[in-house]
């Protein structure tokens, strides 16, 4: 009885803090989506809008995209296996997986440096064209969205550091997987929406 | 005198502004001091009580009321007579007092006005003890304060938004407007709107997770169902303006051209503009639906009238919202297909409304109808919003939209609905939950004076507009020809508008007035309540109950009085684990690092930004690291204990 009773009780502290809490990361999200869902429909409107500058198919680069892609999608895996290992308190390799999806974030961020840097380099700069502009807009938006999610992540090194596997720290893990598995989903339909469809268009 | 890349000119109007400005806040700190009010004060800002926080958001928004109804004296000032020339408010100053008027009374008075009630009664109504994340609470709270201020500094900075509270591009991003007025537009909005958006969050997951043991869905009170809906409608509608918002900063400030320039596309910001800016008009007016509900059924001594076709109703005007934004842009030009479809849409919105109109009329039937100020003002609503209703009818008709359009009749339908609705719905609700806040009761003699006196204020003043309206009198003009015939209308709006502002007055008379007699008799529960916030102490404590009350019916309240004492019975369960956050001023501080930023932005200097970046981030790791710190854990035994403490 004794037993039973401590399980139930741990199991509904946990369930009643991390519940709210994942409430409000999904609706959280919602809103994020609705933002970036106005970005996109924003650059559908722009695909129109060309101006002087070059339209999607001579724009993007196919090839170059592949590889921060697979660096990004592949970041959610080692998330997750950084949340199950919390949950089995392997101090040692939840900090490894949280250090191996920083730098896969940190890759990625670094390539999309360079392709806007090449971009500016070849006259393609933020108000070349509403095309362009758009572009920058969305694909900025999502970049600072990674670039949030690392500095998260380097709280998130700390605080499983100083305090391993507690309650709070699983809320806090709860929180960032929603969080960080959209960030991965909306590059989805980035490179899906701009890069793979550019082609065709 | 230069100021951050612009020029300050010290204009009358802007000497009078800045001299003002000095005066309040003097007055203000030596009133503190004198007081001896500073230890309030600073707890004050840092609380993290849902009741303070409400309150504050409610004083805040009625600082930016006089603000926004000083700005509509002055335009009722200049209308007054024909070719009229009072001081300065002519052309661009006109333009930036009417534009200030629209943003404030919209972004800054009618939502902080209903969020503060939602704060303060939704909570009580639901049997939590506190809103699902308290710290965000606070910090929407200022975040939105930050906003405010920012719209209202901007007319001594170098000139505020001009361009309308639509702030219509290619104007929007003119090179010819004066000032930052639409950086400081964009910026003000944006902060204001994060806020609103994580309000709406916590809104919606303490409704969702925090209702006392046994309160089902259709046991819900009507004014908490307004705010979750309500809620709802903000988290989807207010992203897009976000995103918006975030396209015009670029085009205004960077150099973009995605709305305006030789490529760009102006019409994009209209649709973005109205598929946020059409569900907000129902964000304003739904909760103030939920008031009437209440009060009406309070004072009416019945339960509302067919509960679930309320319900139903407002999730039916919550899901249309989102599909009639193009009954703005009818005149756009996207051809009769799209105008047909959303004319039909926005005629179907009358269908819900008019079921809410028939439930408020027939609960009414047959009561006990007690005429307190709260009931008057809700009965004032009731032909009022039936006027802006039939003329939004009317408007949805296309080809006499193409009339209507841009004209006096609009301003007339629009302030019908925003007046007659929401700031009846936001005074009927201070009168009502007043004991609720402070612990004390307004004086009902002084308020049916100030109820008077705006009803008839209101009709007065938008009454007449109709007709000037149909006359052909355009809207955002700042002056006629005698030979218009528009005189006698103007004249008597401008009267009506000056009762309106006497009876504001009136208004805060009350308050100093009812504070001093204290009439506290009964001030727990002093109109026979129903929901459950009248079953606590006025004004409510903090945390309250350490054993949850158990919900038996939609009117907890009622049926404990009928069928017992009157007193709610209570969940027996043993919480292990009540999250009590500590008072902290860090929400203050993040807005002042938005603050900051907006600043920066306004003014285009990058050093300011990142530092404002910079500073916002450091606050918010902060906050992260110390969380463990800033939270006091009880069981239900240790805050009993607690709350016999603190009431000792």
């Amino acid at each position: 009885m004794g037993v039973e009773s401590n399980v139930e009780n741990s199991t509904e502290t946990l369930l009643e803090y991390s519940s709210p809490r994942k409430t409000s990361m999904f609706l959280f999200i919602c809103a994020e989506a609705v933002i970036f869902g106005s970005l996109f429909a924003t650059y559908f409107v722009m695909l129109h809008h060309l101006g002087d500058g070059p339209g999607p198919k001579e724009f993007f680069k196919f090839k170059e995209i592949i590889l921060p892609t697979i660096l990004l999608l592949s970041s959610s895996l080692t998330w997750y296996l950084a949340e199950k290992t919390l949950h089995l308190r392997e101090k040692g390799k939840t900090l490894f997986f949280i250090g191996l999806t920083a730098l896969l974030a940190l890759g990625f961020l670094s390539l999309e440096m360079i392709e806007f840097l090449k971009n500016i380099g070849e006259g393609y700069t933020l108000s070349r064209s509403p095309f362009i502009s758009s572009y920058y807009l969305l694909v900025g938006l999502h970049g600072c969205h990674v670039l949030f999610g690392i500095l998260w992540m380097a709280l998130l090194l700390i605080h499983v550091k100083t305090k391993g596997s507690t309650v709070a720290n699983h809320g806090r893990f709860v929180s960032f997987g929603i969080y960080w598995h959209f960030v991965d989903s909306v590059w989805v339909f980035i490179f899906l929406l701009l890069y793979a469809l550019g082609q065709f268009l | 005198m230069p100021f951050f890349n612009t020029q300050i000119k010290f204009a009358s109007d802007i000497v009078a502004a800045n001299i003002s400005i000095l005066v309040i806040l003097i007055a203000a700190v030596i009133y503190i001091s004198l007081a001896k009010k500073w230890k309030m004060t600073w707890s004050l800002i840092r609380t993290m009580d849902h009741r303070k926080i409400g309150i504050l958001y409610i004083a805040w928004g009625f600082i930016f009321f006089l603000r926004a109804g000083l700005d509509a004296m002055l335009m009722r000032t200049q209308l007054a007579f024909p070719n009229f020339h009072f001081w300065v408010f002519q052309g661009d100053k006109y333009d930036q007092v009417m534009t200030t008027h629209g943003t404030l009374m919209i972004f800054f008075v009618a939502m902080p006005f209903l969020i503060g009630l939602m704060n303060i009664a939704v909570p009580l109504q639901i049997g939590a003890r506190e809103i699902a994340f308290p710290f965000f609470n606070s910090l929407s709270m200022w975040l939105f304060v930050i906003g405010g201020l920012l719209i209202n500094m901007s007319f001594v900075m170098g000139g505020a938004p001009s361009t309308g509270w639509t702030s219509y591009v290619p104007l929007a991003v003119d090179k010819d407007i004066v000032g930052n007025g639409t950086a400081f537009y964009d910026m003000g909005v944006q902060v204001s709107g994060i806020g609103t958006i994580m309000t709406s969050i916590n809104m919606i997951t303490t409704i969702l997770k925090h209702r006392a043991p046994g309160m089902g869905f259709m046991k819900i009170p009507l004014f908490t169902w307004s705010a979750l809906i309500t809620s709802i409608l903000i988290l989807f509608a207010f992203p897009v303006l976000s995103a918006a918002l975030l396209i015009l900063l670029f085009d205004n400030q960077f150099g973009t051209q995605i709305f305006s320039g030789e490529h760009g596309n102006p019409v994009l910001w209209q649709h973005l503009f109205w598929a946020f800016g059409h569900p907000e008009v129902y964000i304003v007016i739904l909760p103030a639906f939920g008031v009437f509900s209440q009060v009406i059924s309070t004072f009416a001594s019945k339960r509302i009238f067919g509960y679930s076709s309320m319900v139903l109703s407002m999730l039916v005007i919550g899901f249309l919202s989102f599909m009639v934004w193009i009954h703005h842009m009818f005149t756009v030009g996207l051809g009769a297909f799209a105008n047909v479809v959303f004319a039909i849409t926005s005629m179907l919105i009358a269908v819900p409304t008019g079921i809410k109109i028939f439930n408020w009329l027939f609960t009414i039937r047959g009561g006990s109808v007690r005429f307190t100020t709260a009931m008057l003002y809700s009965l004032a609503f009731i032909p009022s919003f039936v006027i802006g209703g039939v003329t939004g009818v009317m408007q949805a008709v296309v080809p006499a939209d193409y009339q209507y359009h841009d004209s006096y009749f609009v301003v007339a339908h629009l302030h019908y609905v925003m007046v007659g609705g929401t700031v009846f719905g936001a005074f009927s609700g201070f009168y009502y939950w007043w004991p609720k806040m402070f612990g004390y009761i307004l004086n009902d003699k002084i308020g049916k004076w100030q109820a008077w006196t705006f009803i008839i204020g209101f009709h007065m003043t938008f009454l007449p507009m109709h007709l000037s309206g149909l006359q052909g009198m355009p809207r955002r003009t700042f002056t006629y020809l005698p030979e218009d015939g528009l005189f006698e209308f103007n004249f008597i709006s401008t009267m009506g508008a000056y009762l309106m502002a006497i009876s504001v007055l009136l208004f805060i008379w009350n308050v100093f007035y009812s504070y001093q007699k204290k009439s506290r008799r009964g001030v727990a529960d002093p109109w026979d309540g129903r929901t459950m916030e009248w079953a606590v102490s006025s004004p409510s404590s903090h945390m309250r109950w350490p054993y949850l009350p158990v919900v038996r019916d939609l009117e907890n309240l009622w049926y404990a009085k009928e069928h017992g004492n009157g007193t709610l019975p209570f969940s027996k369960k043993e919480e292990k684990r009540i999250v009590v956050e500590k008072p902290t001023i860090i929400p203050l501080l993040l807005s002042g690092g938005f603050f900051t930023i907006s600043f920066g932005l306004i003014f285009a200097v990058p050093l300011i930004t990142i530092t404002g970046f910079a500073g916002t981030l450091l606050l918010m790791a902060w906050r992260s690291i110390t969380y463990e710190r800033s939270i006091d854990l009880y069981t239900s035994e240790q805050l009993e204990e607690a709350i016999r403490r603190e009431e000792a």
